[in-house]
């Protein structure tokens, strides 16, 4: 039921849980919020409830604390001290022992609380939020799983909760809704026609073995899972962003069209947003962003780079993925836009959004390092490594999944989801939604309730 | 109307969901029947349950005329005589006619076979199962090694792991035939129109293939697939029907029924369905279905287990299926496990 592509939570938490939300008075809505927030992570991971609302619970008294005014900066280092420790801690409980120590949402609720006590701490946050309030941003169920990491001013612009808030009429309650919807319904889409159809695609390219690829297939691949991973999150961002508008959140960017990106670094300024302007607020411009001198910046980029890759996962290729990306973030800032004439520039920028970034999927991809290499020896079959059992093997695995990677190459020209977006109140675009809808629920219907979806052999 | 215009899309899903659900529930016990079997409640919505049956090409219309017509014989019956019951009766009966049908089949089960060891590739020396059953007017066959060249007249059923065979061994793909499909299973086998004939609109059956092609080989590995639904008697029964039909059909050809491949010990230690233990389960009556004289079985296995009997892992990158190189394996353990008839 945790997922937002699940039946249930489509038809049945969703609707009750907004029909409960619009005829709680107001006074109480908050309440509501978080109770509902409750319910849908027992659901999800009832053991590490408590670890949730422990966290939270701390969290608030340090953010009343660091409010109170003495010793600011020493509580802010202590309870980001604390958050920090508890993430690393689970993540490698998580990987070390068993992967169900690690609470649901970790890395994002975490995240969130860091950012709620630094704000605090810079008075960003101007009135002191009651219990209430901190509780529901923290756990609030459209962003617990799976961010996006929302900011607490964003929180506060709800015109439904807290302090401010007046009654709304039905016609506008019901316009959120709808907007909502709308969102909701393509990023479902994206997840449960693309995504999830690309998986599988992911799936066979394993089951054939790194080992065997034809180097044609070895490129659909990485197309493939750089894809998959794409429309899944933003899939998800959407779903996510449209059941917050539901409630009265403001829509909250979390990709931003990252495969129109003049390069690596403007491609993770568009790809998952909210994380990289965490990064950017909390990390980066606390050592001293981009106004030191050029090896201190470099060193910057390396922690905060270093930090990503450790957040993703304390494996190593998540480390490597990071130190990659920091080596070509950083040759492109010193070289790339610096040295080479303009009109290089803007071609290897792009290189590096097309070629780059889909080979730093795979590594993102695949854990074991000889597998990786495997892979690679595969997509640069020069050494003469591993051969391809069959060599046509992309030509049938084109004619199965080729709609789902049409469908992803289409959608990831910038001026399609625009068109969306801005005549998304038009007749035509409701009417497609629709439809859209109701085949992804034939889709799940015929996959749900069957917990080998992906693995009918 | 006011609401229908602030929000149609919302309006139009509510009012589609309401339907959808209203139908489904009129349709749960008739047409929707074999899809409503094991739906929970609690996972997904009623029509979800309408929406598997639709994926099948079962339409809420056809039960709408169904209706219908069960309507009319109910008057029917009323307006006659008695027989108020009568109709429910019927749509029952047919039901019960396919269970009755399955038992049947055990008779081709051999009684007096009380050990494997004929099929049992292990003790594959002179003393071999035959013997055991003490049939003199019966033939002694030996497993013995081929060529490829075997395989030109073979046809091989079965699911995606013999879609993998004939993907990555060429020299198979080339000379046999392949009726194998994902996700096929021995319910569904005979019946299920899968197969694209070259000059032919549309698909065709596997019986109707095998009524217009003869084989001299038919190798069979089916019943993976088959392990969440039914139980081993169910499976076993259907597999002998199969086996019964193809004989019919194929009056000459040696058929091969295939253990099941193992998965991998992971797999096999974590999985309460799809583990080594029911597979040998399945494997072990399966072979009981073998009479060595025209059905043989055979169990590639043994060039793909490690020392616990489980798949080797380093073959395998999903735990069930043989990686591209490994399928190798398999065609050298067929080439080495071939019954040649003079």
């Amino acid at each position: 039921m945790i997922n937002f592509s699940d039946l249930t939570f489509i038809f049945r938490f969703l609707p009750v849980f907004v029909i409960a939300y619009y005829l709680t008075p107001i006074t109480y809505r908050t309440w509501t919020l978080l109770l509902g927030s409750l319910v849908f992570y027992g659901v999800g991971d009832i053991r590490m409830l408590p670890v949730l609302l422990g966290a939270v619970v701390v969290n608030y008294l340090f953010s009343r604390a660091i409010r109170g005014g003495n010793k600011k900066k020493l509580l802010l280092v202590f309870i980001v001290c604390i958050d920090a420790l508890m993430l690393v801690e689970f993540k490698i409980l998580g990987q070390v022992i068993d992967n169900s120590l690690m609470p649901l949402g970790v890395s994002f609720f975490v995240f969130k609380m860091i950012s709620f006590q630094a704000d605090t701490y810079m008075d960003k946050i101007t009135e002191e939020p009651p219990f209430a309030d901190v509780a529901a941003y923290f756990c609030m169920f459209p962003q617990i799983v799976s961010g996006p990491i929302m900011r607490f001013s964003d929180y506060v612009e709800n015109d439904h909760i807290g302090k401010d808030a007046y009654k709304a009429e039905l016609k506008t309650i019901l316009s959120n809704i709808e907007d909502g919807l709308r969102f909701f319904v393509i990023g479902l889409f994206m997840k449960v026609m693309i995504a999830d159809h690309l998986s599988m695609l992911w799936n066979d390219i394993g089951t054939i073995g790194y080992e065997s690829l034809s180097t044609p297939l070895a490129w659909i691949g990485a197309a493939t899972y750089s894809m998959q991973l794409y429309y899944d999150f933003w899939g998800y961002s959407l779903m996510a962003a449209g059941v917050g508008v539901m409630l009265g959140f403001p829509f909250v960017v979390n990709f931003d069209q990252p495969y129109s990106a003049k390069g690596v670094s403007d491609f993770y300024r568009r790809w998952h947003a909210t994380l990289g302007s965490w990064f950017r607020d909390y990390i980066y411009i606390p050592l001293g962003g981009s106004r030191v001198k050029a090896p201190r910046i470099i060193l910057n980029l390396l922690i905060v780079w270093l930090i990503t890759g450790f957040w993703h996962g304390i494996t190593l290729n998540y480390i490597l993925w990071g130190l990659i990306l920091f080596v070509i973030i950083v040759s492109e800032r010193f070289i790339v836009f610096k040295l080479l004439p303009k009109w290089l520039g803007v071609i290897v920028g792009r290189l590096h959004v097309f070629v780059l970034i889909p080979l730093t999927w795979v590594v993102f991809a695949i854990p074991g390092l000889n597998m990786l290499r495997e892979y690679f020896c595969r997509l640069f079959p020069f050494f003469g490594e591993g051969i391809a059992v069959n060599a046509g093997d992309y030509i049938k695995k084109l004619g199965t999944y080729g709609v789902f990677l049409g469908l992803g190459l289409i959608l990831l020209i910038p001026g399609i989801y625009g068109l969306f977006e801005k005549y998304r109140k038009k007749p035509v675009i409701m009417a497609i939604l629709f439809v859209i809808f109701w085949i992804c629920v034939f889709s799940l219907s015929n996959s749900a309730g069957n917990p080998f979806m992906y693995f009918k052999f | 109307m006011k609401l229908l215009k602030n929000c149609p899309l919302l309006f139009a899903t509510a009012v589609v969901s309401v339907i959808l659900s209203c139908l489904t529930f009129a349709l749960k016990d008739e047409l929707y029947g074999d899809y409503a079997e094991g739906y929970d409640s609690a996972k997904m919505p009623l029509f979800s349950v309408m929406m598997k049956g639709m994926a099948d090409g079962v339409f809420p219309w056809d039960g709408i005329a169904d209706i219908r017509a069960i309507d009319e014989k109910f008057l029917a019956g009323r307006q006659t005589a008695d027989g108020t019951e009568k109709p429910v009766d019927e749509t029952i009966t047919a039901k019960e006619q396919e269970t009755e049908i399955k038992p049947e089949p055990e008779v081709t089960k051999e009684p007096e076979n009380t050990d494997v060891s004929g099929n049992d590739v292990s003790d594959n020396s002179d003393i071999s199962g035959n013997d055991i059953s003490g049939n003199s007017e019966e033939e002694t066959y030996e497993f013995c090694e081929v060529t490829d060249d075997y395989f030109d007249d073979a046809l091989f059923i079965g699911d995606s792991r013999t879609v993998g065979l004939s993907e990555y061994v060429d020299a198979l793909d080339t000379r046999a035939t392949f009726y194998s499909k994902v996700s096929l299973t021995i319910y569904t086998v005979l019946e299920k129109p899968f197969l694209k004939m070259e000059g032919r609109k549309g698909k065709i059956t596997v019986d109707e293939a095998l009524s217009e092609n003869q084989f001299g080989k038919i190798y069979i590995m089916l019943g993976l697939n088959e392990m969440g639904t039914g139980d081993l008697e169910r499976f076993v029964n259907k597999y002998a029907e199969v086996i019964a039909r193809i004989r019919e059909l194929q009056p000459d050809a040696i058929i091969y029924i295939q253990g099941i491949m193992h998965v991998t010990g992971d797999k096999s230690d974590n999985d309460k369905i799809f583990n080594n233990p029911n597979i040998n389960a399945r494997n072990e009556a399966l072979s009981q279905l073998a009479n060595n004289q025209d059905i043989f079985y055979i169990d590639m296995n043994e060039s793909v287990d490690d020392e616990d009997g489980n798949l080797i892992k380093e073959l395998s990158f999903d735990d069930v299926h043989l990686k591209a190189s490994a399928y190798e394996r398999w065609h050298q353990y067929l080439l080495q496990h071939a019954i040649v008839k003079d």
